[in-house]
């Protein structure tokens, strides 16, 4: 009404429009008018048609001729009806939108009316599209995303390594690898600790970077506020300087613009925060865990450190023009030149760069590209599924759309018109897939919280653009298969047969049962890789920790160096502390450790002991991980004690200097004999003294749960380091208690705070925590391979039941007719039964052999299992075609409910 | 286009709204009005009639309504528009031309 009040308007106001002008407003005003009431055209058109042929058929029965004649000869003198209708809202304005406006309310009528089919296919595609969009969301934003660097291909990891081993950079080697000017363009190091805040309101424990300031110019960054470090705030003294984050800067102090140029106290000491570092930033390294906040510049006073520590980390910006091979070939001369002044070098020393995004998504890669190809396993059940849905119904709908080509609609109507059915399913299914994907996306993310930038995977554009090509490509394509195989048919032929009892129906049934095949295959195939990482996980779960985890909660304290600028003033508060702390109600045990097991990685320290030679055949002298506990560590841990005794309040700076050792060490560096009474000194000036072996400790897992144990020696607290006074560090208090372990968590933060209000808790955590923790990546794995292949069974089964059904309804007949002539029910179940699962059984079989074939896949996320464990190379298959024999079951056993003689007269 | 004679393009609009442009008729009154005024020369169907209809009703040079026929029939009846009149005079003159021309054109010896 709007529409013609307008073009009234339009000639009583303007008066003077010209033909063309009028004309091209009553176009534009038509096309608002069929828009907006495209069924009331549309039954207008009906109208004005029919009444044609009514008109028609009055002036044939005026002329003599009887009714039903005249409705015929008219009929048939007006020509098509359908295609008239056709051609004449084909002229219309805006017809091609009217067209497929009308094509979706049809094909919505349709879903209605089908609900059980709608839903099916809906569920299976959004099921298949939200995982996809989910799985896509995290490789999206691990792997393809890019990193936070300038120009990343140029920068480097800087790795030490000899034949077994890798290893940082020593004070001495920066110096010498920094000159490189031919390779590098910068050469900077860098090294991770805890820096203590203390000053601006509640002492707080951070993670912490101390830099070269050419660390910024390898990754190419710049500061948002103030600057970054100069060579200059190397020297030290008194001018120290700070940098922190930007996300640290807006914690801790709301985006103070202030803040620059003021001080705070880090590590006890005041510092000027001289910059502000854009979010987003983060050194190779700094992927996972709890990122840095702060920056410190590396200060080196005097000469490098003669004992060759290599406790730096490096990274570099190859030199432009020089190629990675290039500056790898370049640097493994100069490494032989270096191993020639360096003599603590091993024999066997080299260096190799890595490239960064190998660095920061190595570890990764494996698995989400596992990932990746489970849950494109799963879309393409989806899609089988849908096809065999559609083919179905394009199989009960022959009658139909037969009547409609013959009453003249076109082959590309119908084809249009299919199309436009499984397009919409797929635009639906595509929002659903959006909607189950960000909740799968924040359970991925909340699941697997070591993923390297887990912040910033989320689904973005980019993962809706993927979506939403996905639902077109699966809508066009597979609506496309079923409309093209009904297009194909010869109409009267169908229309003879009926409702799809003819031979054609043969020919889809044949599709539907290698659809069902391929699906039972690929569902195989995830069951599989599901099966192996479930032995992995429970295999990683079996591995002896070589402690008790049952009971024993931990936490981090952290000693300021200021509060406790020596070693006596360290031990005194931790031996204060864990007494308090065994006095508190259902408190077995306590003690502290420098590192914890699967926490933490210890240090690896170069041993003298008395009757080895200093160095092995391969230029290495003994070594062993380490670390430093306090009496009660062993008993609060449950570490077994092979041999000899623990730790007690005797072994005491002053008493006999002791230390325990690691069953694997004893029996590596004191094969057949007793390590007890032996005596060992550690190469470094830290603790250079001789101690004496008193206990042989069971291995304990320090690095992970499929990592072996490395040799490992236990130094005491009380009695370490010799070699230096100096104060604060981090210790992990350990407590076993009774029973629950979190229940004294509150008394014991009670006790430390008696013995220091100042000293930060961080991490406190169950023994427990820590362990499942360790295997969170490979049950993340385990997790969604897991439920892909849960929702492909799923899906799997209705196809399969649904065929089932089809087959049944179709030979509703001749099933009857076999009952009558005295077959018995078992058999006809049998008949039935063995037709549906024979194509579950081929696919079963073509399932097993593409997981032999694909075993390379998941063959570096599995532990403790092989890629062809015959178990579950028998127990999935086993299991899915069980399924199968099920979903054909019910079908069946409804077949052979049926009175025959009811089935036989219908 | 229908048969027996094959309607040259653009002469199915003009013969509508020379058909209507005595007195109003619905889809089968304009048929058999062409098929009169053209002594049955061309027969329009409904397949060309209605696309036609539909197509001069949305620019306006003829309007329609629904009303009943002498048969008591719910039927469109279709009418000249004043643009449609000032059309139908503006093509029935280009048609004179070209007809004239095309007469003189046949006629005239090669």
């Amino acid at each position: 009404m709007a529409a013609r009040r307008g073009r009234d308007g339009a000639r009583h106001g303007v008066g003077v429009v010209t033909g063309p002008g009028r004309g091209v407003f009553h176009w534009l005003s038509s096309l608002v008018r069929n828009l907006t009431r495209g069924d009331r055209s549309d039954a207008e058109l009906d109208a004005n048609v029919q009444s044609y042929v009514d008109l028609l058929t009055d002036e044939k029965v005026a002329g003599g001729m009887p009714p039903d004649q005249a409705r015929r000869a008219a009929l048939i003198e007006a020509g098509g009806i359908e295609s008239t209708k056709e051609e004449t809202r084909r002229v219309r304005a805006g017809a091609w939108v009217a067209e497929i406006s009308r094509d979706v309310r049809y094909a919505l009528r349709l879903a209605r009316h089908a609900p059980a089919f709608s839903i099916t296919a809906v569920l299976t595609l959004g099921l298949g599209i939200g995982a996809n969009i989910a799985v896509f969301s995290v490789v999206n934003g691990v792997l393809l995303g890019r990193l936070p660097y300038d120009a990343p291909d140029r920068i480097v990891k800087f790795q030490n390594h000899d034949a077994q081993n890798e290893f940082g950079v020593s004070e001495r080697e920066r110096l010498i690898y920094a000159d490189e000017s031919s390779i590098f363009e910068v050469f900077a190091t860098y090294s991770f600790g805890a820096v203590n805040m203390t000053g601006a309101g509640d002492a707080e424990r951070l993670t912490g970077a101390i830099v070269d300031a050419g660390v910024f110019d390898v990754i190419g960054v710049h500061a948002m506020r103030g600057r970054l470090f100069t060579p200059s705030d190397a020297s030290g003294g008194p001018g120290t300087v700070a940098v922190l984050t930007e996300g640290f800067w807006a914690r801790r102090f709301a985006r103070d613009e202030s803040l620059v140029g003021r001080s705070v106290t880090l590590n006890g000491r005041p510092r000027t925060v001289v910059g502000i570092l854009p979010a987003g930033v983060r050194l190779p390294g700094d992927f996972t865990g709890s990122p840095v906040e702060v920056y410190l510049p590396l200060v080196f006073s005097g000469p490098p450190n003669p004992e060759n520590i290599h406790y730096l980390d490096a990274v570099a910006r190859i030199k432009e023009g020089v190629s990675l091979e290039q500056a790898g070939t370049r640097l493994r001369v100069r490494a032989t030149e270096v191993r020639q002044e360096i003599s603590q070098l091993p024999e066997t020393y080299s260096v190799r760069l890595i490239p960064v995004d190998e660095v920061v998504l190595g570890d990764v890669r494996p698995g989400l590209l596992a990932v990746s190809a489970a849950v494109a396993l799963l879309l393409l059940i989806a899609c089988g599924n849908l096809a065999g849905l559609l083919l179905a119904r394009s199989q009960q709908r022959a009658a139909e759309l037969t009547l409609r080509s013959a009453l003249g609609a076109s082959r590309g109507r119908l084809l249009r018109q299919m199309m436009t059915e499984s397009v919409l399913l797929a635009i639906v299914g595509g929002g659903l897939g959006a909607v189950l994907a960000t909740l799968g996306t924040r359970l991925l993310v909340a699941l697997g919280p070591n993923l390297p930038r887990a912040e910033e995977i989320g689904v973005d554009g980019w993962a809706l653009v993927f979506a939403a090509g996905l639902a077109m490509a699966t809508g066009v394509l597979f609506g496309l298969a079923p409309a093209l195989v009904q297009a194909r048919r010869d109409g009267p032929a169908t229309m003879a047969a009926g409702t799809g009892r003819g031979s054609n129906a043969g020919v889809s049934l044949g599709a539907r049962r290698s659809l069902i095949a391929g699906q039972v295959a690929l569902s195989v195939m995830l069951g599989i890789g599901a099966g192996l990482l479930a032995r992995s996980v429970a295999a990683l779960a079996a591995v002896p920790t070589g402690f008790d985890p049952s009971g024993v909660l931990t936490m981090r304290v952290t000693l300021p160096a200021a509060s406790y600028p020596n070693l006596a003033s360290s031990r005194r508060f931790l031996d204060d502390a864990l007494r308090k702390i065994r006095s508190v109600p259902g408190v077995i045990e306590a003690g502290a450790t420098t590192h914890l097991p699967l926490a933490s990685g210890m240090g690896d320290w170069g041993l003298m002991i008395d009757g080895l030679p200093e160095r092995d055949e391969n230029g290495r002298r003994p070594n062993a991980d380490w670390s430093a506990v306090s009496s009660g560590y062993f008993e609060a841990m449950g570490i077994r004690v092979v041999e000899g005794r623990t730790y007690g309040a005797g072994d005491v700076a002053g008493a006999p200097l002791v230390t325990i050792i690691s069953e694997r060490m004893a029996r590596e560096y004191f094969p057949g004999r007793s390590a007890i009474g032996r005596r060992m000194r550690m190469s470094s000036t830290i603790d250079p003294v001789y101690r004496e072996i008193i206990g042989v400790v069971a291995d304990v897992h320090h690095e992970g749960l499929d990592q072996p144990p490395a040799r490992q020696m236990y130094l005491p607290l009380a009695q370490f380091p010799t070699g230096q006074d100096t104060g604060g560090g981090t210790r992990s208090i350990v407590v076993k208690s009774q029973g629950d372990p979190t229940l004294p968590t509150s008394a014991i933060r009670a006790r430390l705070r008696e013995s220091d209000p100042d000293a930060p808790v961080a991490l406190v955590q169950t023994m427990r925590e820590i362990v499942d923790g360790s295997t969170s990546v490979s049950r993340l794995y385990l997790v969604m391979v897991g439920l892909f292949s849960g929702l492909a069974i799923a899906i799997v089964s209705v196809g399969i039941y649904g065929v089932a059904s089809y087959l049944v309804a179709t030979r509703r007949r001749e099933l009857a007719v076999r009952r009558a002539l005295g077959a018995t029910s078992g058999a006809v179940v049998r008949l039935v039964v063995r037709e549906g699962a024979m194509p579950a059984l081929a696919g079963a079989v073509v399932g097993v052999m593409g997981a032999l074939a694909m075993s390379g896949l998941v063959n570096n996320l599995l532990f403790g299992v092989t890629s062809r464990d015959p178990l579950v190379f028998v127990l999935v298959p086993a299991i899915i075609t069980a399924l199968a024999v099920a979903a054909n079951l019910l079908p069946a056993r409804g077949a052979i409910r049926e009175n025959p003689t009811m089935a036989l007269r219908n | 286009m229908d048969s027996p004679t094959e309607l040259l393009r653009g002469t199915l609009d003009l013969l509508i709204l020379r058909s209507l442009s005595a007195s109003p008729l619905h889809g089968l009154g304009i048929s058999r009005r062409i098929g009169y005024l053209t002594k049955q020369a061309f027969d329009v169907k409904p397949g060309s009639l209605f696309p036609a209809l539909y197509r001069l009703e949305e620019r306006g040079l003829i309007a329609g309504a629904w009303g009943e026929s002498d048969t008591k029939r719910r039927v469109k009846t279709y009418r000249l528009t004043a643009i449609g009149r000032k059309r139908l005079k503006v093509e029935e003159a280009q048609w004179r031309r070209v007809a004239a021309a095309m007469a003189h054109a046949m006629e005239s010896g090669s």
